[in-house]
């Protein structure tokens, strides 16, 4: 299984190959994908390179086998040149190459939900590997299970967007919700991204948010820039008047009511009923959940007989009330 | 022939020698064959597994009860509807379909031990002579979809004509009606169309048959001494309903007569929760998961009950403007809903049941 040029890896003797010969544009074996070099920049500048890059001639420069991010951070220091094992592409086809990439950054770091759909692709593309067999072989070695959901929203991640490739390890974004995303337009990812960007959402809040504006958008045949470019999402722009807090439960409160049109007007019809019956707070009044059964349910707290005789009575006085009786008749 | 023939058929040895066996092996010749006790069948390289499970036949017996209740929901009104279990899974594939989320094995598992059946059904009804017995097989799988391999509807519909409290129904969504057409049904037993508009059929029932073909079929049935039922289940929310599914109540009193449509039940789209992700994965250009669905007492989701009862009403209306008389139900609804699309409810299941019987009686009669 694994190539023979792999396992004569140890005996490859190193070297030192200028900065200028690597083609760094070349992402033929690219695994990773972390955007801040700072921490290695810092360990390489302090202590130098401690592990060699892996290069692969093509023509008069070379590819990037392994070390990406090492080469990268190399030019920001403005080494002249970096220490790598050299390969011949006679030595190496392109499968080696990338299976010899995943092994050694499999030995030394986990992959992110990005590299791991980078190695799923990879995979496929440069090995010629099948859907089963990367979903058995593969998946278990990236920590996930095999399933085919799994691999299709590991798959999906190559459409997204750069700037969402970067929130979505920022955040740490789980994979559905990553791949639900990457399902939008490059515009639609874009509006997004503005739209969150003001809002703190949770993981259940995002998939929630991610799953009524599908809905929507697919219920009025829009797009998902046209949904928030609408006056309803207008208070987005603003600022200064809520903070993120509230402006995330506007956000999530203005989708539900235009995902739910009928029920959230029966919502608001109830409370307004309610409000005319002028309970005091500590009694509450609901409505069967989701308005699906005919009872109400009032609940109350009370410290002494008195308080409970004061309830009572409240309670007495608004059974007579017609907001009652309207409430009643709206179920 | 149907669209439904199987790409391979397995045997249980244990019914190789039964001649439902033969009589089903001999009209697929050219469909490979292969005896094994139990097929391992591994789908999970396939695009859509559950698709592929739709064209591979288990033919087999099962050595328990295949005659049950319907499985009703909790807190909602069941007709006691008894469910004979003799396919399971089935070749038409409807983005709605619960089975997609409850069918755990890669094939179609054709029970043929149909005797086994019939001395389980003849048990129940001995359990009360006075009492009609309701029964199809329609819960698992489409009554008709396979009758032209299996013939089982017909040997079932014959098995029924003999007993004196017992009632089948044959329910489908497709017009393959050939082999039932070879009997004199007497005016006793029951075929049944699910229906909705042409547009809900061509985006949500993938195979089953177009709207004319089911009207067609059902014409043709009632001519020949069936009676007739309709369910317009699930009912489908959607721009332009009202239109769509008057439409479809004025195409089935413009070719059927009244008083033999047996009844016609109602029943708004709705579904278990675990189904949801199942119908966007398979289905994302579903809009049927975009309507106002939210959760009830018992976990499922149905549309908003305020929407359900003035959908409800207005086909009820429909259907009165044609047939005053018209038996229609409500399935898997709360009395609450019914007091409000009716103006009264069954005070239970049995009494439900009752209104079923006398029903029936009623028909019998004529």
């Amino acid at each position: 299984m694994i190539p023979e040029a792999i396992q004569k890896k140890e005996d490859k003797k190193t070297q030192s190959v200028p900065l200028t010969l690597i083609d760094y544009r070349d992402e033929t074996f690219r695994m990773s994908f972390c955007p801040d070099l700072g921490a290695l920049k810092t360990s390489m500048g302090e202590i130098g390179l401690i592990n060699p890059v892996i290069l692969r001639g093509r023509g008069e420069r070379y590819q990037i086998v392994s070390g990406y991010r090492r080469v990268l951070a190399a030019q920001s220091l403005e080494w002249e040149g970096i220490k790598a094992a050299l390969y011949t592409s006679d030595e190496l086809s392109h499968c080696d190459g990338f299976l010899l990439s995943f092994y050694e950054n499999l030995g030394t770091r986990g992959f992110n939900l990005i590299e791991a759909s980078m190695v799923v692709a990879g995979f496929f593309e440069q090995c010629g590997q099948d859907e089963k067999q990367i979903r058995e072989e593969v998946l278990p070695l990236l920590g996930f299970h095999s399933g085919r959901k799994i691999f299709h929203a590991l798959q999906s991640l190559s459409h997204l967007s750069y700037e969402w490739k970067e929130l979505v390890i920022k955040n740490e974004i789980s994979l559905l919700n990553a791949a639900k995303i990457s399902s939008f337009s490059s515009f639609d990812q874009r509006a997004f991204a503005t739209v969150l960007s003001g809002l703190k959402l949770g993981e259940n809040k995002l998939r929630e948010s991610l799953e009524m504006t599908e809905e929507i958008c697919k219920r009025d045949e829009i797009s998902l820039s046209e949904l928030f470019s609408s006056e309803h999402f207008k208070f987005l722009e603003q600022q200064g008047d809520l903070n993120i807090t509230e402006k995330t439960e506007q956000f999530r409160k203005t989708l539900k009511a235009i995902r739910y049109p009928e029920f959230s007007r029966k919502q608001k019809k109830f409370y307004e009923h309610k409000k005319k019956l002028s309970l005091p707070p500590h009694i509450s009044l609901a409505p069967p959940d989701s308005f699906e059964g005919d009872k109400l349910k009032i609940t109350f707290e009370f410290h002494s007989p008195e308080e409970l005789r004061a309830i009572v009575e409240k309670l007495d006085k608004t059974i007579e009330k017609k907001s009652l009786q309207d409430i009643f008749e709206m179920l | 022939m149907s669209s439904f023939k199987p790409r391979k058929i397995y045997i249980d040895p244990a019914v190789l020698d039964n001649p439902l066996t033969q009589n089903i092996l001999g009209k697929l010749a050219d469909v490979p064959q292969e005896v094994k006790n139990h097929p391992e069948i591994n789908l999970d390289s396939e695009p859509d597994p559950t698709a592929a499970s739709k064209n591979i036949w288990f033919l087999t017996s099962s050595s328990g009860k295949l005659v049950k209740e319907c499985p009703a929901t909790p807190r909602q009104l069941c007709c006691r509807y008894r469910v004979i279990n003799i396919i399971t899974n089935c070749p038409i594939d409807c983005s709605y379909c619960i089975l997609q989320g409850y069918i755990n094995n890669p094939f179609i598992t054709i029970n043929v031990n149909l005797d086994d059946i019939k001395v389980q059904v003849t048990e129940l009804l001995q359990t009360d002579p006075l009492h009609i017995f309701r029964f199809g097989t329609g819960e698992l799988s489409d009554s008709l979809a396979l009758e032209e391999y299996t013939g089982f509807s017909f040997h079932l519909a014959s098995f029924f004509l003999t007993q004196q409290n017992g009632f089948f129904e044959i329910k489908t969504k497709a017009h393959h009606t050939e082999t039932l057409l070879g009997l004199d049904p007497q005016g006793r037993v029951g075929i049944s169309w699910s229906v909705n508009p042409e547009d809900i059929i061509q985006k949500e029932e993938k195979g089953a048959s177009t709207l004319a073909l089911r009207l067609k079929a059902a014409a043709r049935c009632m001519e020949k001494g069936y009676l007739i039922g309709f369910h317009f289940d699930p009912m489908i929310l959607y721009p332009g309903w009202e239109e769509k599914y008057h439409a479809v109540v004025s195409a089935i009193y413009a070719s059927l007569k009244p008083d033999r449509i047996m009844w016609i039940s109602l029943g708004g789209f709705r579904y278990p929760r675990f189904l949801k992700p199942i119908i966007r994965e398979r289905f994302p250009q579903s809009k049927i998961l975009c309507g106002e669905l939210l959760p009830g007492p018992d976990g499922k989701f149905r549309y908003l009950k305020t929407l359900r009862v003035e959908m409800y009403r207005k086909i009820v209306d429909w259907i009165k403007a044609y047939n005053p008389e018209q038996f229609i139900y409500l399935c898997m609804e709360s009395s609450e809903v019914w007091e409000k699309v009716f103006g009264f409810h069954p005070a239970n299941r049995n009494e439900l049941d009752r209104l079923f019987a006398e029903r029936i009686r009623e028909l019998w009669k004529h």
